[in-house]
């Protein structure tokens, strides 16, 4: 295989582990706006142990989740207990935080940041892979899937049916966490080098993009747009100078035409937008009347 | 010294205030966020330096920072909050997030990503008052932030405009019973958290000299953490929180170090969202208690 | 007969709303295995009383105690395994989700939801529960639509859904938001019949209603509510026939 394929190859599996990592967290509904964060924490972590005390990366990766998974667990458990518009807050907000912090600490170089990771084989990405779909074609099956269906549809609905919400909801965050995480190793020891920068808000809304513009229902749907998104930049090569704006706008058009991704269900809207506004507000303020939480 | 790093606290606030005050605009009329606004307000600020640096007065730059600003917001608005279900709540936030992006690559593309700097106005200007000195830029920030924040507030207390938009914020489906033509209310709040924006670009960007396309997650980010401790959604508790995260930063600045600023700020953010997640003046709607 | 046990208490309990009162000093007392109606007029109280009890809302004054037990300060979800369970009267389904799995979610509290649950071959309990979820959906005529979305359903079905999710957590106390609104004739029959099926399984039941029809027919004792406030109470052959209850309606 030429070594232009297997970069190729491996910067696609990495991708499509950052979407099957942040589908993890949106299989309950929850959008995190700054899932570079946990690549980042992955990436350092890994790369620090490699580098300064020669750790085999196989071992330094699993590391990288357990460390990413924990950042996950505090953050989600932060952010998961209030709505959703605090949820992007406080994810946007950590996610700045991280690449201030890793710019800030001279122990990882700084803003310069580390140089000189390798060791990301195809075996080592793909075998990855499998053991998140793995992990992932059980959870679909299983009674913990069903829950993270249950929160996603109807919060309300799922306390009734006795759902511990923020337990569960931060248990998938951290899981997205850690799988995020891994991926940031693996990335870190196949560019070689990692700064700050490179975690920042436009890789934030990358893998929000691969996972959402395949499809929010599947997950195979998530690993598709990220199989997609890899390989357009590769065909287009004009695209390369012009990809954030290009991406952006697609951003925007999914979110308009297709919100829940191109894969799966199609959800039935009716009524024009003020209307529909109307109708839920109407419901909201019912609800609000009915049902304020004290 | 202690008075004159108090006052610079005050007026970094001032600006970080208008964003927030943006924000929460948004927040109150559509329960979203536009996290297009501060690179709204960094186009703004790009195009105003543009026109100062041609010779053309302050005041022509300021305007036309400001009308940017509510443009770039109406855009922002159509494409991202006006066709976009409501069933995605996220939807239009994500949306939001992708034109901010956006506008960032456009200005990179167009203007390259290196710093612009911003001219001084009112050179000749300082003022002594005793505890601390007020150069002219200075005099300008602050009594224009000041004008727009208080002008916020008349517009929303007594005319008839402000007050449609409180309703809206309020109870949408009562006020569209009423009569009142929700989505041009929308589109006059979207407006006016434009040009709040395109005010607070312009005089930050004064305030530091210096402008550069990646301010935008810089604002954004200063204001999101203002609306964590001031409370989503409300105007006294932005002003208020503003102030506090401007002095704050000044002062650690001065007398801690650079390194610490923000991360002082993160640290205050961390303790409130743990201990008081709906910040000072905070609605309870963006607060719901789990387990 | 021996007395009947004390099964759900409601004491003192107030309620203030942005300074209105919603409810003030209300005190319930229901009875193991009887049906308990709460009526009122709109704005009565009885919804709110209702969430108070289910953990929706928290009382300002006062103590709701299931089994002896305190648990004003239980969060709804945590009131499900002790068997206090709810409906909502605007349905809140999982509509995206099958018939079927949406009364698997009713046993969530009883089955193995952690990571263990990703253990791909199922274990007796899991079996056990699966065919209980099965007998249920027979018994509410959801059968043959074990495998559509719930959003799809009609309204009928699914008030009937709602209610096997609801019996799914094999609940002590069942409290009923309006279930016979927007009900057929028929549809209102199979309800009485359906929970005095209920009650001789040894339920008990909480229902707050509109329709007197159904409170006279199904219940054993009455509390009506207006203004916040308990106006009588009593069997309800006794408290509908009364005058308060005319006057809190009519007006008159």
């Amino acid at each position: 295989m030429s070594p232009y394929a297997e970069a190729v190859l491996l910067q696609v599996g990495i991708n499509v582990l950052l979407a099957l990592g942040y589908w993890i967290a949106v299989s309950t509904g929850k959008y995190s706006f700054g899932h570079a964060a946990f690549m980042a924490i992955g990436a350092y972590a890994a790369s620090i142990l490699t580098l300064n005390f020669a750790w085999p990366l196989p071992v330094a990766m699993l590391v990288a989740a357990v460390v990413a998974a924990v950042a996950g667990a505090v953050i989600g458990w932060m952010a998961l207990r209030l709505s959703l518009l605090y949820l992007a807050i406080i994810t946007f907000i950590f996610g700045q935080l991280v690449e201030l912090l890793f710019a800030q600490w001279d122990y990882v170089g700084g803003a310069t940041g580390m140089i000189g990771m390798t060791g990301t084989t195809l075996t080592l990405v793909y075998s990855s892979i499998a053991v998140v779909v793995v992990y992932l074609v059980l959870l679909t099956r299983s009674r913990l899937g069903l829950a993270y269906a249950a929160i996603r549809e109807d919060e309300r609905a799922a306390t009734a049916s006795g759902l511990r919400i923020t337990r569960i909801a931060v248990g998938a965050f951290a899981a997205s966490a850690a799988v995020t995480g891994v991926a940031g190793a693996l990335a870190a020891h196949q560019l070689m080098i990692i700064t700050p920068s490179l975690f920042g808000p436009q890789q934030a809304l990358l893998i929000i993009l691969y996972c959402v513009l395949g499809g929010v229902q599947y997950f195979w749907g998530a690993a598709v747009g990220a199989i997609v998104l890899s390989v357009l930049p590769i065909w287009f090569e004009w695209l390369n100078d012009w990809y954030m704006i290009v991406y952006g706008l697609l951003f925007v058009v999914l979110m308009i035409v297709r919100p829940q991704g191109l894969i799966g269900r199609s959800e039935r809207s009716g009524g024009g937008p003020l209307l529909r506004r109307l109708r839920r507000d109407g419901a909201v303020a019912v609800e609000r009347e009915r049902e304020p939480v004290g | 010294m202690l008075g004159q790093q108090l006052f610079n606290g005050v007026l970094l606030g001032a600006t970080f205030a208008l964003v927030a005050l943006g924000f929460n605009l948004v927040v109150g009329a559509m329960d979203r966020l536009n996290f297009a606004l501060g690179e709204t307000a960094m186009v703004s600020a790009v195009v105003g330096a543009v026109l100062m640096e041609t010779g053309l007065p302050f005041a022509v730059a300021f305007l036309a920072a400001i009308a940017t600003g509510g443009l770039l917001a109406v855009i922002v608005y159509v494409a991202s909050f006006r066709y976009v279900s409501d069933r995605f709540p996220t939807a239009s936030i994500l949306s939001s997030l992708g034109m901010g992006l956006v506008l960032t690559a456009v200005v990179v593309k167009v203007f390259g990503s290196d710093q612009r700097s911003v001219p001084d106005v009112l050179a000749g200007v300082d003022l002594d008052l005793g505890l601390f000195r007020v150069s002219g830029a200075q005099l300008v920030i602050i009594v224009l932030a000041a004008l727009m924040t208080v002008g916020l507030y008349v517009f929303l207390d007594r005319t008839v405009w402000g007050t449609a938009i409180r309703g809206v914020s309020d109870d949408p489906t009562m006020v569209a019973l009423l009569g009142v033509p929700v989505q041009r209310v929308i589109l006059l709040t979207f407006t006016l958290s434009g040009v709040l924006a395109g005010a607070a670009g312009l005089l930050t960007g004064l305030a530091y000299h210096s402008v550069s396309p990646f301010d935008g997650f810089t604002s954004t980010l200063t204001a999101l953490m203002v609306i964590v401790l001031g409370g989503l959604g409300s105007v006294t508790g932005g002003v208020i929180a503003a102030l506090v995260i401007g002095v704050l930063q000044t002062l650690t600045v001065a007398y801690l170090s650079a390194t610490l600023r923000d991360l002082i700020v993160f640290v205050l953010v961390g303790i409130v969202l743990l201990v008081r997640p709906q910040g000072l003046f905070g609605r309870n709607a963006g607060v719901l208690e789990r387990v | 007969m021996s007395p009947l046990a004390e099964l759900l208490r409601v004491t003192a309990v107030t309620k203030r709303f942005q300074g209105v009162e919603a409810l003030a000093d209300i005190d319930l007392a229901v009875q193991e295995g009887t049906v308990h109606g709460v009526v009122g007029p709109n704005g009565a109280g009885k919804t709110t009383l209702l969430n108070v009890m289910s953990g929706y809302v928290r009382p300002d004054a006062g103590r709701i105690e299931l089994a002896g037990r305190d648990i004003t300060r239980l969060t709804p979800q945590l009131r499900v395994p002790l068997g206090l369970v709810r409906t909502f009267q605007n349905i809140r389904l999982y509509g995206g989700l099958t018939v079927l799995e949406n009364v698997l979610l009713g046993q969530h509290t009883r089955a193995r939801t952690g990571l263990r649950s990703l253990w791909p071959f199922p274990t007796p309990q899991e079996r056990a529960l699966r065919a209980e979820a099965e007998a249920a959906l027979e018994l509410f005529e959801l059968a043959p639509y074990r495998s559509r979305r719930a959003a799809e359903l009609p309204y009928g079905l699914q008030k009937q859904l709602e209610m096997a999710r609801a019996m799914a957590a094999r609940p002590r106390v069942l409290l009923l938001d309006e279930p016979a609104a927007g009900m057929t004739t028929d549809g209102r029959h199979a309800l009485v019949e359906r929970l005095h099926e209920l009650r001789g399984q040894g339920l008990t039941i909480v229902v707050v209603e509109h329709d007197m029809d159904v409170i006279a027919k199904v219940c054993d004792h009455v509390t009506v509510l207006n203004f916040g406030r308990t106006l009588t109470e009593g069997p309800p052959a006794v408290v509908l026939a009364g005058d308060e209850v005319r006057t809190a309606y009519l007006g008159t």
